[in-house]
């Protein structure tokens, strides 16, 4: 039997060491909206103050190995469900952070990051009154990840930090951010962000190509209509289709199929319109080439 | 590279602003990315609502943006042409300066390295265009 969510006012998080400026960083971004922090020295220590305080939040430390920090997230979340725990680590495979998302963690941070993404989802989950995952994996190999998300902001900030866990380094980071434009567009205009609909996600890597593939649960939409999106704009004027949203009484935006689609080598979309394929090509792997 | 790549502030986004001559200089620290744009989106509406017309947003410390954050910058763009006065960028580098490229946007929106130069190119709009 799992406990539910802490009821008190007063929020508390386990931050395991790391011994260095990010213990320093979680540190200032919890206290400054008043959490109280219980510091431990290691996984063993977690655990055991884990069995007995109802902690809102839990943040490894980064010199324990990724398979360390899902094996104590596994142990935590079979008596406390709901707790929010957050992976730092040094070391890790593409499949631990398949096993962490697998086993409910909230994110993963592999070195190096960025000390301000951190600090952000450290604040999105401190945020979440009381969390459920909102990330499903159906089927997950290095190779070919498949699951659903939960059409919300957070969730898709979440999935795109895991799926940077997934990427191997010759895949560039404009993959990801090509597939978090996708990602929102589908969450916003498929489930107009919709917390109750869920978008399905397929992350494949073949031996020379990453590919992405994103369906919405709405009705889809022909991109030759898109008059609102820059992806119709003539080459020579960029900024015609902000007339166009002003005029429809729409907030600043239409860049994100664009961007996506120059950040990968191909965009493709389903008859419907609910369903993206991005593409992008990448030199093998130095190990794979002989 | 093994370390925490720091920006130097937990903070996402940080807005300031000064005034050069009838130049409003906006300081971006941090990302504009989803979530924390509506926060650039207020403070420039709060701008152009206030009469500034010749604006210079200075993206130095600016590490990140997606679509959300530059729409903002371009409607603020377009507007503020329409009213007779300009939006510029001063400093784009790395991530930032990638994604203005690879859109083509710097032909739109012109970019200076050097903030004298930055504050110099609104002069050719007069004074006219400082307030409305």
């Amino acid at each position: 039997m799992t406990t539910p969510c802490s009821s008190t006012d007063q929020k508390t998080a386990l931050v395991v060491a790391s011994g260095d400026d990010v213990d320093e960083l979680l540190t200032n971004v919890l206290a400054s909206d008043g959490w109280t922090i219980y510091p431990a020295a290691d996984n063993q220590h977690a655990l055991a103050l884990a069995t007995t305080e109802p902690f809102d939040l839990i943040v490894t430390g980064r010199k324990m190995l990724g398979p360390e920090d899902v094996e104590l997230l596994r142990k935590i979340r079979s008596a406390r469900a709901h707790v929010r725990l957050i992976i730092l680590t040094d070391r890790f495979t593409p499949g631990d952070v398949i096993s962490a998302m697998r086993e409910g963690a909230f994110s993963y941070f592999s070195a190096p990051f960025d000390a301000s993404e951190l600090a952000a989802m450290v604040r999105a989950a401190m945020a979440s009154p009381c969390w459920d995952d909102g990330i499903e994996v159906f089927s997950a190999t290095p190779a070919w990840v498949r699951l659903a998300a939960r059409c919300d902001i957070s969730t898709a900030n979440r999935l795109v930090q895991f799926l940077r866990g997934v990427r191997n380094p010759d895949v560039p980071e404009g993959v990801i951010s090509a597939f978090k434009e996708v990602l929102l567009n589908a969450m916003e205009y498929g489930a107009n962000f919709d917390p109750s609909q869920h978008v399905e996600i397929s992350f494949i890597r073949a031996r020379r190509a990453v590919a992405c593939r994103v369906k919405d649960p709405g009705h889809g939409f022909s991109l030759q209509e898109l008059r609102h999106a820059a992806l119709n704009n003539p080459a020579d004027d960029m900024l015609s289709h902000v007339a166009v949203r002003e005029a429809q009484g729409l907030r600043p935006g239409g860049f994100g199929l664009l961007l996506a689609k120059k950040l990968v080598d191909e965009l493709i979309y389903s008859e419907e319109g609910n369903e993206v394929l991005l593409v992008k090509y990448v030199d093998p792997p130095v190990s794979q080439v002989a | 590279m093994t370390g925490c790549k720091s920006d130097g502030d937990v903070v996402g986004l940080t807005i300031s602003t000064r005034v050069r001559d009838d130049v409003t200089i906006v300081d971006l620290r941090g990302r504009s990315t989803i979530g924390e744009s509506e926060l650039l989106d207020r403070h420039l509406q709060k701008l152009l609502a206030s009469g500034a017309r010749k604006v210079l947003l200075n993206l130095t410390e600016l590490t990140q943006v997606d679509s959300s954050g530059l729409s903002i910058i371009i409607a603020t763009c377009a507007s503020l042409r329409r009213h007779g006065g300009d939006l510029k960028m001063l400093c784009p580098s790395g991530h930032v300066l990638e994604v203005f490229r690879v859109l083509r946007l710097l032909g739109t929106i012109t970019s200076f390295d050097d903030e004298t130069q930055a504050l110099a190119s609104f002069r050719s709009l007069g004074h006219a265009a400082s307030s409305s």
